[in-house]
């Protein structure tokens, strides 16, 4: 059976899109069906083997929407196998290959220790052991130039010992291949040859950028993740043609965009990040069709929070991060997390101040209120004492422990020397000032002023906190989407193919612009054709997007801008990147390009509309009324089911939204509006 | 104790938001410098930091990449107020200074102070320091370990105004491009330093838009009592005790000598007491300290041993009393030079001040460290270009082990934590080329803990002539393991011409290189802790202990 592009993109009708986000408690299933509408489903996960949870809970899913596996058309997936294996240190038995003088790299790293102060935290220990580096006699200088050849006698007797040690998957990262990769692939060809390992790879295959370090990282970690997730995709993909679903297996990648499971297998470290993404991706799209120009999307879970920044309904992009402390360059979103969750613990600490977190209750114990042991006063706690939340969540499956948590409270309020609902409040103000840091450090360290933007809030308490956030930032407003809880599976249902590729390439004047041009236009055709030929989408419906990575001369950090032919319009672009993100540009300095990248996006057929889904209405009536404090007092607070709120309503707060996946509240002085799509938008009210 | 916070003028919640907001502002500042800056000093290896101080030179938050600074950056800000007069500021002002002994460290460690008005009024002030890649003097990179008075170190900037109401002063500038080997990198990493002081300035002016002038003052001073109260607390956990300890410099920059450092610490109660005053008198060559870079290592150990969350402002020192001899190699006065007092003598100010508090909480202390920043610099003209180059680099060594823990290998330990400048953006910036870079292995004492191992790395000139300065340490000493654990191997230094063969060299000197010169600099590992367990074959990078 081959798939064809039109069967991928076009929607017919009776057929079902289904998207599936694997997270640590939680795996979330949407099922979108033709007429717009979508069904949430939530199922635990299943860490030792994540399929089980995907497609039992798929399955479910399905039912609940009165479909089937045989009618999915669509079938995207972000999974945490890539995250998990490196997380939990269970990835392939990795060997390096490195230049005669290199073989400690990736033990050195930066030289740099991670705590300033703390003596006893040290780096993580690098993914591959001593014993299976290896060094080879060959030599480029940084202009390309051969130094010494590699010399086939070395490498017979290199192959032997590789194949002694036994490894699974073999980088060979060679100094400056970044210039030219010849040397590396000789290498490569010449182990593979000799069947050194099952699997060789140049680093310069996986990133071509420069800086030995960060590449030779990144490429390890590909090779470290790779074998578990091939195993996992190849696995879940049997099951699901066992089932008969007619759909291909795409996953979310770091970047916000899909890959084909097939290579998904071979491009892995390009899923480090896909269970991150989809929420984002989702507020991305959001953001685009609700017509919101700057928009921070907020993901909060029970011990992080996820935050990103999306202009003109497009993700903010890194191109270099880190991932459990070892450098990885990949096209990522950028996505800043920090430790502050719903289980963030409270604690006075030896100077008197209110601390809440990094600590975190997590799953288990959890919360005091929940009763499962939780000594320790937490955000959610805060939120249930103060009346936010009710008596019982998830529809009634989990009751909340209020008097537990309420003796709790009073203890902890007797430590601080305040009353028990000050207290509470000055939980939530100090998670609030937390979270309201790392808003300001996405935005405000890219140039955008928080007072421009609309919070996205999501993930099941990201709508306990908008309301706070808004007016601690001052910013425009919060808009929550119609399944919040589920919002990162929900987000996926419409994400695009993607892929990146990148090259270096050098210009520092608009006489070597054409080489530029050239290398762009080879890996602008290198990437529709492997959209082409691998993930067999319709060429016709690929854009693919031209980029240069720029910097002034003598600078190491680099902007990502859109090509232009132009050197004159191209560097007008980015002195107003580097305006907007740094506060300067420098008209003296020399512009240098050091990279290219492009970037081939197919984009889901019917993507571009939100559906509407909810018809307009009078004002509904509350289903009860329950004291909340907001701010310094308690307000009698009326309570509404959101499902029973019709579009076009506009309701003044305070008041509480109560939904199976999420609660919603809206302070005093704040009026929120119910739109078509099913969003609510949150403002002060206007004077 | 318990109480103290209801004689505050903060509650325990709004302290917190308080304090959020100035670590955030000051992180920016950071940031922003660290990606807008030129040379690999700041942008790679990001030996810079960011302040903000209360309008008398009180610091109330910092961004600190290496805990040199922790001390530095206060002394120096207070002290460049006071010379210019706050009354003398006008909005728009940026001072500048690099003066050693108004509490900088050496000349390269530029300071760049703004003052932050709101309505015409002083309510704060900015400042970030970096290290530039040259400031002039007698040797590129302006690091010589020989010179025997500043004025061979490089041009020194008294506190002046590098720029008045808004506009930079071109004379100013064009005297110091003059004197300076670097003058591109140098003018570009300044403007990254106004640029992200002006960062700082908009955030202060949004705060106190925010919470009004009068709580915005009352935060700044609650924020540096909630640091000592938090500090006090934490002396308080330790036992009492006063001990003594000295360990010795192995050379002056001029000529091999002992040099001791003599600390005694006497603990009690919820203060602390760190007495140098036995130290030796300053000496000829470029290891003497500034008053401010002995205070900034008394900081850093009384975090590390005490707790390393305590906040890094001026509350952080109150109950810490650190007392110098002016004239000595840890208070030095006019005109000493003073160019490795950070890179040698704050590192071994550390290591005496361990040893003394060793005694006092042996089960917190961990062994010597590699007892050096080992700064090699490399600079001279590249003949490619016809451009003055500098290459400066400092590099890890091993750690000393802990009580649970082994130390780390090539890593920078104590007043350092700059990164390493890549191998491929050393050969693409600079006439060199990187050889090896690697671990030393079996340089790490042994021990039921062992210590880290050093770090190799050996460059080659590949183009024209150069001047390499390489200051290290631990050659001729050892740094030591504690009960039971072994010393370590110390450091070696050597060069290698293409036709003359190889010489070793002291921990500090000054080499000329030809093209194909080899530099070859081994830096010492870290000491053991502890009796070694029956000794385990292939103990070579195993896993850390982890917390």
């Amino acid at each position: 059976m081959r798939p064809t592009g039109s069967e991928v993109h076009a929607d017919r009708a009776g057929r079902v899109r289904v998207a599936v986000d694997t997270g640590g408690t939680f795996t979330d299933v949407a099922v979108r069906r033709p007429d717009g509408s979508v069904e949430v489903w939530k199922v635990s996960s299943s860490p030792r083997a994540p399929d089980d949870a995907v497609v039992g809970g798929v399955e479910e899913a399905l039912e609940r929407a009165g479909a089937g596996f045989g009618s999915v058309e669509r079938f995207v997936h972000g999974t945490t196998v890539a995250t998990n294996t490196l997380l939990t240190r269970t990835g392939a038995r990795v060997g390096l290959v490195t230049t005669a003088g290199f073989a400690d790299m990736l033990h050195i790293g930066h030289q740099s220790r991670p705590a300033l102060y703390d003596l006893s935290v040290r780096r993580p220990a690098p993914l591959v052991p001593h014993e299976l580096t290896w060094e080879v006699t060959e030599r480029l200088a940084a202009d390309g130039s051969v130094l010494v050849a590699p010399a086939a006698s070395e490498l017979d007797g290199l192959a032997e010992r590789i194949r002694g040690a036994a490894p699974e998957v073999v980088v060979v990262s060679l100094l400056n291949a970044y210039v030219d990769p010849a040397h590396e692939q000789l290498v490569v060809e010449h182990l593979r040859r000799a069947g050194a390992a099952p699997s060789v790879l140049a680093a310069t295959s996986v990133t071509p950028e420069m800086r030995e370090y960060e590449r030779t990282s990144t490429a390890v970690i590909s090779g470290y993740v790779q074998p578990a997730i091939a195993d996992y995709l190849e696995r879940l993909e049997t099951r699901l043609a066992e089932r008969a679903m007619p759909a291909r297996l795409w996953v979310m990648q770091s970047n916000g965009g899909l890959l084909g499971a097939g290579s998904a297998r071979e491009h892995s470290v390009r899923t480090v990040l896909s269970g991150l993404v989809g929420g984002v991706i989702g507020a991305a799209r959001w953001a685009a069709q609700l017509g919101l120009p700057q928009v921070v999307s907020f993901d909060i879970g029970g011990t992080s929070t996820d935050i990103a920044l999306i202009r003109n309904g497009v993700p903010g992009e890194m191109t270099s991060g880190e991932l459990e402390g070892y450098p990885l360059r990949m096209p990522a979103v950028d996505v800043h997390t920090i430790g502050a969750g719903g289980g963030s613990i409270a604690w006075r600490d030896a100077g008197g101040s209110l601390r809440v977190g990094p600590q975190s209750a997590g799953a288990r114990p959890g919360p005091v209120c929940y009763g499962l042991g939780g000594a320790q006063i937490t955000v959610t706690d805060a939120h249930a004492l103060l009346g936010r939340l009710g008596t019982s969540l998830l529809g009634g499956r989990l009751a909340l422990d209020l008097d537990r948590a309420r003796e709790r409270l009073t203890a902890f309020a007797g430590e601080l020397g305040l009353d028990e609902d000050e207290t509470a409040a000055g939980v939530l103000r100090v998670i609030t000032a937390t979270m309201a840091r790392g808003v300001r450090k996405v935005s405000i360290e890219r140039g955008i002023d928080p007072r421009d933007c609309v919070l996205m809030a999501f993930g099941g308490a990201g709508p306990l906190h908008a309301t706070d956030l808004i007016r601690e930032l001052g910013m425009k407003g919060a808009v929550v989407p119609p399944h919040p809880g589920i919002a990162s599976a929900v987000g996926m249902l419409d994400a695009p193919i993607r892929h990146d590729f990148a090259a270096a390439a050098t210009a520092t004047s608009a006489a070597e612009l054409d080489t530029v041009a050239r290398t762009l236009d080879v890996l602008t055709a290198d990437a529709i054709r492997f959209l082409e030929e691998r993930e067999r989408v319709d060429p016709a419906l690929v854009t693919a997007d031209r980029l240069v990575d720029a910097r002034y001369l003598g600078q190491s950090y680099d902007l990502t801008v859109p090509w232009q032919p132009d050197f004159a319009a191209l560097r007008k672009t980015f002195d107003n990147a580097h305006l907007e993100r740094y506060g300067f540009d420098d008209p003296d300095a020399v512009l240098e390009i050091v990279a290219v990248r492009a970037s081939a996006v197919v984009e889901a057929a019917g993507a571009a509309e939100l559906p509407r889904t909810v018809a307009e209405g009078a004002p509904p009536e509350p289903v009860a009324t329950r004291s909340v404090r907001f701010g310094a007092r308690r307000h009698d607070c009326p309570l509404y089911r959101r499902d029973d709120v019709p579009a076009g309503v506009e309701l003044a707060g305070p008041l509480v939204f109560e939904q199976l996946d999420s609660t919603v509240v809206v302070a005093p002085g704040q009026v929120c509006h119910h739109d078509t799509f099913g969003f609510l938008h949150i403002h002060e009210e206007r004077p | 104790m318990t109480t103290d916070h209801l004689t505050d003028d903060l509650g325990p919640v709004e302290l917190e938001i308080a304090r959020h907001r100035f670590e955030s502002t000051a992180e920016e500042v950071g940031t922003a410098l660290i990606r807008t800056s030129y040379s690999p000093n700041i942008k790679d290896r990001r030996d810079c930091s960011a302040g903000v101080y209360s309008p008398t030179g009180e610091l109330i938050a910092q961004a600190e990449h290496i805990p040199l600074h922790l001390g530095l950056m206060p002394t120096m800000v207070r002290n460049v107020l006071a010379e210019v007069g706050t009354g003398s500021l006008e909005p728009g002002d940026v001072l500048i200074s690099n003066n050693p002994y108004l509490g900088g460290s050496h000349l390269p460690d530029t300071c760049l102070v703004t003052p932050v008005f709101v309505d015409g009024r002083l309510v704060a002030v900015v400042a970030n320091m970096a290290h530039h890649v040259d400031v002039g003097g007698i040797v590129p990179g302006s690091m010589a370990t020989h010179a025997t008075e500043i004025f061979q170190e490089g041009v020194r900037i008294p506190p002046v105004k590098l720029a008045c109401r808004g506009e930079l002063r071109a004379d100013l500038m064009a005297v110091l491009m003059a004197n300076v080997r670097t003058a591109d990198k140098t003018r570009g990493d300044l403007m990254a330093q106004l640029a992200a002081n002006r960062l700082g300035e908009r955030r202060i002016g949004e705060m106190v838009a925010e919470w009004g002038p009068e709580l915005f003052e009352r935060s700044c001073a609650a924020l540096v009592r909630y640091a000592e109260r938090r500090t006090r607390a934490a002396l308080a956990a330790l036992p009492d005790g006063t001990a003594s300890f000295t360990d010795h410099l192995e050379h002056d920059g001029v000529a091999p000598r002992s040099i001791p450092i003599s600390v005694t610490v006497r603990k009690q109660g919820d203060a602390v007491e760190i007495d140098l005053t036995g130290s030796a008198d300053q000496v000829p060559g470029a290891v003497n300290c500034s008053y401010a870079v002995t205070e900034a290592c008394a900081g850093y150990v009384v975090k590390a041993l005490t707790d390393p969350t305590l906040p890094s402002n001026a509350g952080l020192m109150r109950p810490v009393r650190v007392l110098t001899r002016p004239g000595s190699v840890c208070a030095a006065e006019f005109p000493a030079p003073v160019a490795n007092g950070n890179t040698q003598t704050a590192q071994r100010i550390v290591d005496a001040l361990l040893g003394a508090f060793a005694q006092i909480v042996p089960d917190r202390v961990p062994a010597a460290s590699s007892g050096s920043m080992s700064i090699v610099t490399v600079g001279g003209q590249d003949p490619r270009t016809g451009r003055y180059y500098s290459y400066v680099e400092t590099y890890g060594g091993g750690q000393g082990a802990g009580p649970h823990t082994d130390g780390d290998s090539a890593v920078h330990t104590h007043m350092t934590n700059t990164r390493n400048t890549p191998c491929e953006v050393i050969e693409r910036e600079y006439p060199l080329r990187v050889d090896r870079y690697a671990i030393a292995r079996g340089t790490g004492g042994a021990g039921r803990c062992r210590g880290g191992d050093g770090l190799i790395r050996e460059i080659t000139l590949t183009d024209g002539t150069a001047t390499a300065v390489v200051a290290t340490a631990r050659v001729d000493t050892r740094p030591w393991g504690l009960h039971g654990g072994q010393d370590a191997v110390g450091a070696r230094v050597a060069v290698t011409h293409q036709n003359s063969g190889t010489t070793e060299l002291p921990a500090m000197s000054s080499v000329r290189l030809e093209a194909g010169t080899t530099l070859s600099v081994r830096t010492a590992g870290g000491g053991g802790f502890g009796e070694a367990r029956p000794p385990v074959a292939g103990v070579e990078g195993s896993a850390h202990a982890q917390a």
